[in-house]
Protein backbone atom coordinates (compact mmCIF):
# COMPACT_ATOMS: atom_id res chain seq x y z
CA UNK A 1 0.00 0.00 0.00
CA UNK A 2 1.23 3.49 -0.78
CA UNK A 3 1.31 6.29 1.79
CA UNK A 4 -1.69 7.77 0.06
CA UNK A 5 -3.72 4.58 0.32
CA UNK A 6 -2.77 4.10 3.97
CA UNK A 7 -3.70 7.73 4.66
CA UNK A 8 -7.05 7.36 2.92
CA UNK A 9 -7.91 4.56 5.34
CA UNK A 10 -7.63 7.08 8.18
CA UNK A 11 -9.83 9.71 6.59
CA UNK A 12 -13.36 10.11 7.91
CA UNK A 13 -16.29 9.59 5.56
CA UNK A 14 -17.68 12.90 6.75
CA UNK A 15 -17.91 15.55 4.07
CA UNK A 16 -17.03 19.15 4.79
CA UNK A 17 -18.39 22.36 3.30
CA UNK A 18 -15.18 24.23 4.04
CA UNK A 19 -14.56 25.31 0.43
CA UNK A 20 -18.17 26.43 0.00
CA UNK A 21 -18.13 28.40 3.24
CA UNK A 22 -14.83 29.93 2.24
CA UNK A 23 -16.30 30.91 -1.13
CA UNK A 24 -19.35 32.45 0.56
CA UNK A 25 -17.14 34.60 2.77
CA UNK A 26 -15.26 35.84 -0.28
CA UNK A 27 -18.54 36.57 -2.05
CA UNK A 28 -19.83 38.50 0.99
CA UNK A 29 -16.54 40.23 1.65
CA UNK A 30 -17.75 43.81 1.19
CA UNK A 31 -20.61 43.24 3.62
CA UNK A 32 -18.39 41.37 6.08
CA UNK A 33 -15.93 44.27 6.11
CA UNK A 34 -18.78 46.61 7.07
CA UNK A 35 -19.86 44.23 9.85
CA UNK A 36 -16.25 44.09 11.09
CA UNK A 37 -15.93 47.85 11.04
CA UNK A 38 -19.16 48.22 13.04
CA UNK A 39 -18.00 45.58 15.54
CA UNK A 40 -14.78 47.52 16.15
CA UNK A 41 -16.66 50.78 16.64
CA UNK A 42 -19.04 49.11 19.08
CA UNK A 43 -16.23 47.51 21.11
CA UNK A 44 -14.25 50.75 21.18
CA UNK A 45 -17.26 52.67 22.40
CA UNK A 46 -18.11 50.08 25.06
CA UNK A 47 -14.54 50.41 26.36
CA UNK A 48 -14.79 54.17 26.31
CA UNK A 49 -18.08 54.14 28.22
CA UNK A 50 -16.99 51.33 30.53
CA UNK A 51 -20.08 49.40 29.46
CA UNK A 52 -20.37 45.63 29.44
CA UNK A 53 -21.91 43.86 26.47
CA UNK A 54 -24.73 42.86 28.80
CA UNK A 55 -25.47 46.51 29.53
CA UNK A 56 -25.64 47.22 25.81
CA UNK A 57 -28.00 44.27 25.37
CA UNK A 58 -30.30 45.75 28.02
CA UNK A 59 -30.16 49.21 26.46
CA UNK A 60 -30.97 47.79 23.03
CA UNK A 61 -33.56 45.38 24.37
CA UNK A 62 -31.91 42.39 22.70
CA UNK A 63 -30.37 39.21 24.09
CA UNK A 64 -26.71 39.17 25.22
CA UNK A 65 -26.18 36.49 22.55
CA UNK A 66 -27.22 39.00 19.91
CA UNK A 67 -24.51 41.42 21.12
CA UNK A 68 -21.96 38.60 21.11
CA UNK A 69 -22.84 38.03 17.46
CA UNK A 70 -22.61 41.74 16.59
CA UNK A 71 -19.15 42.18 18.09
CA UNK A 72 -17.82 39.18 16.20
CA UNK A 73 -18.27 41.27 13.07
CA UNK A 74 -19.93 38.57 11.01
CA UNK A 75 -23.62 39.39 11.29
CA UNK A 76 -25.63 40.86 8.49
CA UNK A 77 -27.14 43.57 10.70
CA UNK A 78 -30.63 44.81 10.03
CA UNK A 79 -31.26 48.49 9.58
CA UNK A 80 -33.11 48.39 12.90
CA UNK A 81 -30.06 47.04 14.72
CA UNK A 82 -27.76 49.54 13.03
CA UNK A 83 -30.05 52.43 13.98
CA UNK A 84 -30.23 51.25 17.60
CA UNK A 85 -26.46 50.93 17.84
CA UNK A 86 -25.97 54.38 16.33
CA UNK A 87 -28.47 56.05 18.63
CA UNK A 88 -27.63 54.28 21.88
CA UNK A 89 -23.85 54.38 21.52
CA UNK A 90 -23.67 57.61 19.54
CA UNK A 91 -21.35 56.11 16.96
CA UNK A 92 -21.40 56.79 13.21
CA UNK A 93 -22.84 53.81 11.34
CA UNK A 94 -25.30 55.27 8.87
CA UNK A 95 -24.97 58.42 6.79
CA UNK A 96 -27.73 60.04 8.88
CA UNK A 97 -25.25 60.35 11.74
CA UNK A 98 -23.29 62.95 9.83
CA UNK A 99 -26.32 64.47 8.13
CA UNK A 100 -27.90 65.20 11.51
CA UNK A 101 -24.61 66.50 12.79
CA UNK A 102 -24.37 68.80 9.78
CA UNK A 103 -27.81 70.17 10.53
CA UNK A 104 -26.85 70.84 14.12
CA UNK A 105 -23.67 72.56 13.07
CA UNK A 106 -25.62 74.90 10.79
CA UNK A 107 -28.29 75.63 13.37
CA UNK A 108 -25.64 76.48 15.94
CA UNK A 109 -23.63 78.65 13.63
CA UNK A 110 -24.29 82.32 13.35
CA UNK A 111 -22.40 84.36 10.85
CA UNK A 112 -21.40 87.70 12.23
CA UNK A 113 -19.74 90.51 10.43
CA UNK A 114 -16.50 91.56 12.01
CA UNK A 115 -14.12 94.39 11.42
CA UNK A 116 -13.19 94.72 7.79
CA UNK A 117 -9.76 93.39 6.93
CA UNK A 118 -7.56 94.89 4.29
CA UNK A 119 -4.32 93.39 3.10
CA UNK A 120 -1.41 95.67 3.83
CA UNK A 121 -0.20 96.97 0.50
CA UNK A 122 3.49 97.01 1.33
CA UNK A 123 3.65 93.35 2.35
CA UNK A 124 4.58 90.51 0.05
CA UNK A 125 4.77 86.81 0.75
CA UNK A 126 6.92 84.01 -0.48
CA UNK A 127 6.42 80.30 0.07
CA UNK A 128 9.15 77.75 -0.51
CA UNK A 129 8.85 73.98 -0.23
CA UNK A 130 11.71 72.18 1.47
CA UNK A 131 11.76 68.65 0.01
CA UNK A 132 14.02 67.37 2.81
CA UNK A 133 11.91 68.42 5.76
CA UNK A 134 8.71 68.22 3.68
CA UNK A 135 7.68 71.54 5.11
CA UNK A 136 6.62 74.79 3.57
CA UNK A 137 8.73 77.79 4.49
CA UNK A 138 6.83 80.97 4.65
CA UNK A 139 8.53 84.29 4.25
CA UNK A 140 6.99 87.62 4.90
CA UNK A 141 8.76 90.50 3.33
CA UNK A 142 8.12 93.90 4.85
CA UNK A 143 9.10 96.85 2.78
CA UNK B 1 -10.11 12.98 16.51
CA UNK B 2 -10.84 12.74 12.81
CA UNK B 3 -9.19 13.60 9.55
CA UNK B 4 -11.57 15.23 7.10
CA UNK B 5 -11.25 16.14 3.47
CA UNK B 6 -11.22 19.83 2.55
CA UNK B 7 -10.55 19.76 -1.14
CA UNK B 8 -10.44 16.98 -3.73
CA UNK B 9 -8.07 14.25 -2.61
CA UNK B 10 -5.37 16.79 -1.92
CA UNK B 11 -6.03 18.90 1.13
CA UNK B 12 -7.21 17.47 4.44
CA UNK B 13 -7.52 18.78 7.99
CA UNK B 14 -7.55 17.34 11.47
CA UNK B 15 -10.78 17.70 13.39
CA UNK B 16 -9.83 17.34 17.04
CA UNK B 17 -12.05 15.96 19.74
CA UNK B 18 -13.94 18.66 21.62
CA UNK B 19 -13.74 21.09 18.71
CA UNK B 20 -16.86 21.98 16.75
CA UNK B 21 -15.02 22.23 13.47
CA UNK B 22 -12.01 21.05 11.54
CA UNK B 23 -8.82 23.05 12.00
CA UNK B 24 -9.18 25.20 8.88
CA UNK B 25 -12.75 26.20 9.70
CA UNK B 26 -11.99 26.64 13.39
CA UNK B 27 -9.00 28.91 12.74
CA UNK B 28 -10.73 31.00 10.08
CA UNK B 29 -13.69 31.43 12.46
CA UNK B 30 -11.32 32.93 15.05
CA UNK B 31 -9.26 34.93 12.58
CA UNK B 32 -12.37 36.62 11.19
CA UNK B 33 -13.84 37.27 14.66
CA UNK B 34 -13.32 40.92 15.60
CA UNK B 35 -14.07 40.32 19.27
CA UNK B 36 -11.68 37.34 19.45
CA UNK B 37 -8.87 39.24 17.70
CA UNK B 38 -9.36 42.30 19.88
CA UNK B 39 -9.17 40.24 23.08
CA UNK B 40 -6.15 38.40 21.71
CA UNK B 41 -4.37 41.71 21.04
CA UNK B 42 -5.14 42.95 24.53
CA UNK B 43 -3.99 39.73 26.18
CA UNK B 44 -0.73 39.97 24.25
CA UNK B 45 -0.18 43.63 25.16
CA UNK B 46 -0.35 44.84 21.57
CA UNK B 47 0.03 48.62 21.44
CA UNK B 48 -2.31 49.40 18.58
CA UNK B 49 -5.13 46.95 19.17
CA UNK B 50 -7.35 48.07 16.31
CA UNK B 51 -4.51 48.03 13.78
CA UNK B 52 -3.66 44.51 14.90
CA UNK B 53 -7.29 43.47 14.39
CA UNK B 54 -7.46 45.09 10.95
CA UNK B 55 -4.18 43.48 9.89
CA UNK B 56 -5.30 39.99 10.91
CA UNK B 57 -8.67 40.40 9.23
CA UNK B 58 -6.84 41.28 6.04
CA UNK B 59 -4.47 38.34 6.51
CA UNK B 60 -7.47 36.03 6.96
CA UNK B 61 -8.91 37.31 3.69
CA UNK B 62 -5.63 36.41 1.98
CA UNK B 63 -5.86 32.89 3.37
CA UNK B 64 -9.44 32.61 2.17
CA UNK B 65 -8.29 33.71 -1.28
CA UNK B 66 -5.49 31.19 -1.11
CA UNK B 67 -7.83 28.28 -0.37
CA UNK B 68 -10.09 29.41 -3.20
CA UNK B 69 -7.09 29.53 -5.50
CA UNK B 70 -6.02 26.05 -4.39
CA UNK B 71 -9.55 24.80 -5.02
CA UNK B 72 -9.82 26.33 -8.47
CA UNK B 73 -6.29 26.14 -9.88
CA UNK B 74 -4.54 23.02 -10.91
CA UNK B 75 -1.34 23.99 -9.14
CA UNK B 76 0.43 21.34 -7.06
CA UNK B 77 -0.01 21.97 -3.32
CA UNK B 78 3.76 22.08 -2.89
CA UNK B 79 3.59 25.46 -4.62
CA UNK B 80 1.68 26.91 -1.67
CA UNK B 81 3.65 25.42 1.19
CA UNK B 82 7.14 25.98 2.48
CA UNK B 83 9.05 23.63 4.77
CA UNK B 84 8.85 24.57 8.42
CA UNK B 85 11.57 22.49 10.01
CA UNK B 86 14.93 21.29 8.87
CA UNK B 87 15.43 18.70 11.58
CA UNK B 88 13.32 16.20 13.44
CA UNK B 89 13.99 18.01 16.71
CA UNK B 90 11.92 20.77 15.23
CA UNK B 91 14.08 23.55 16.55
CA UNK B 92 15.04 25.27 13.36
CA UNK B 93 12.53 27.17 11.34
CA UNK B 94 13.25 27.56 7.67
CA UNK B 95 11.88 30.88 6.69
CA UNK B 96 12.23 31.29 2.98
CA UNK B 97 10.41 34.57 2.96
CA UNK B 98 12.46 36.40 5.56
CA UNK B 99 12.45 40.14 5.29
CA UNK B 100 9.72 40.25 2.72
CA UNK B 101 7.24 43.02 3.08
CA UNK B 102 3.56 42.44 3.56
CA UNK B 103 3.97 39.04 5.12
CA UNK B 104 0.91 37.36 6.41
CA UNK B 105 0.67 37.26 10.20
CA UNK B 106 -1.32 34.04 10.28
CA UNK B 107 0.04 30.53 9.99
CA UNK B 108 -1.51 27.26 8.98
CA UNK B 109 0.58 24.18 9.63
CA UNK B 110 0.39 21.01 7.59
CA UNK B 111 2.10 17.69 7.17
CA UNK B 112 2.92 16.38 3.74
CA UNK B 113 1.68 12.83 3.26
CA UNK B 114 2.56 12.41 -0.37
CA UNK B 115 3.04 14.48 -3.49
CA UNK B 116 0.22 17.00 -3.70
CA UNK B 117 -1.33 15.59 -0.51
CA UNK B 118 -1.32 17.59 2.72
CA UNK B 119 -3.14 17.50 6.04
CA UNK B 120 -3.60 20.67 8.12
CA UNK B 121 -2.78 20.05 11.77
CA UNK B 122 -3.54 23.54 13.07
CA UNK B 123 -2.44 27.13 12.95
CA UNK B 124 -1.64 30.24 14.96
CA UNK B 125 -1.30 33.98 14.86
CA UNK B 126 2.39 34.61 14.38
CA UNK B 127 3.53 36.40 17.52
CA UNK B 128 7.17 35.37 17.73
CA UNK B 129 10.00 34.41 15.41
CA UNK B 130 10.20 30.91 16.83
CA UNK B 131 7.14 28.81 17.41
CA UNK B 132 8.42 27.84 20.85
CA UNK B 133 8.51 31.46 22.01
CA UNK B 134 4.77 31.97 22.22
CA UNK B 135 2.43 29.65 24.15
CA UNK B 136 -0.09 29.41 21.29
CA UNK B 137 2.34 28.50 18.53
CA UNK B 138 4.20 26.27 20.98
CA UNK B 139 0.92 24.42 21.55
CA UNK B 140 0.60 24.06 17.78
CA UNK B 141 4.08 22.59 17.67
CA UNK B 142 2.86 19.94 20.11
CA UNK B 143 -0.13 19.27 17.86
CA UNK B 144 2.09 18.84 14.80
CA UNK B 145 4.30 16.39 16.68
CA UNK B 146 1.32 14.45 17.98
CA UNK B 147 -0.20 14.29 14.51
CA UNK B 148 3.11 13.16 13.11
CA UNK B 149 3.35 10.38 15.70
CA UNK B 150 -0.15 9.22 14.88
CA UNK B 151 0.61 9.14 11.17
CA UNK B 152 3.87 7.32 11.82
CA UNK B 153 2.06 4.77 14.00
CA UNK B 154 -0.22 4.12 11.04
CA UNK B 155 2.82 3.93 8.83
CA UNK B 156 1.54 6.74 6.67
CA UNK B 157 4.62 8.95 6.73
CA UNK B 158 8.21 7.95 6.88
CA UNK B 159 10.13 11.19 6.71
CA UNK B 160 10.06 14.68 8.15
CA UNK B 161 7.60 16.67 6.20
CA UNK B 162 6.18 19.58 8.10
CA UNK B 163 4.96 22.45 6.04
CA UNK B 164 3.92 25.97 6.71
CA UNK B 165 1.33 27.45 4.43
CA UNK B 166 2.78 30.16 2.26
CA UNK B 167 0.85 33.31 2.55
CA UNK B 168 2.57 35.57 0.12
CA UNK B 169 0.15 37.38 -2.10
CA UNK B 170 2.48 39.15 -4.47
CA UNK B 171 -0.05 41.79 -5.49
CA UNK B 172 -0.22 43.12 -1.97
CA UNK B 173 3.44 43.88 -1.74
Amino acid sequence: MTNKEKFNNLVSDETTDTVKRNRDRIKNRARLRESQSIALKVLDKLDELGWSQRKLALAMDVSPQQITKIVKGKENLTLETQTKLQEILDIPILATYYEKMGGEIFSDTHIQETEKYTIPKSTSFKIEYDSETKEYKYYQETA
Amino acid sequence: MKIVNIFAEQLYAFHYQGEAENEYDRLIEDWTDVSYLRNYAKQNNIKDVNQFVKDKLKDAEQIEDLLEEIATNNQQLEYYFEPLFSTESGTKILSLQKGKKGRNGLRLYAIKIDNNLFVITGGAIKMSQKMQDHPDSNKELGKIKKAKLLLQDEDVIDNDSFYELIKEIEDDE
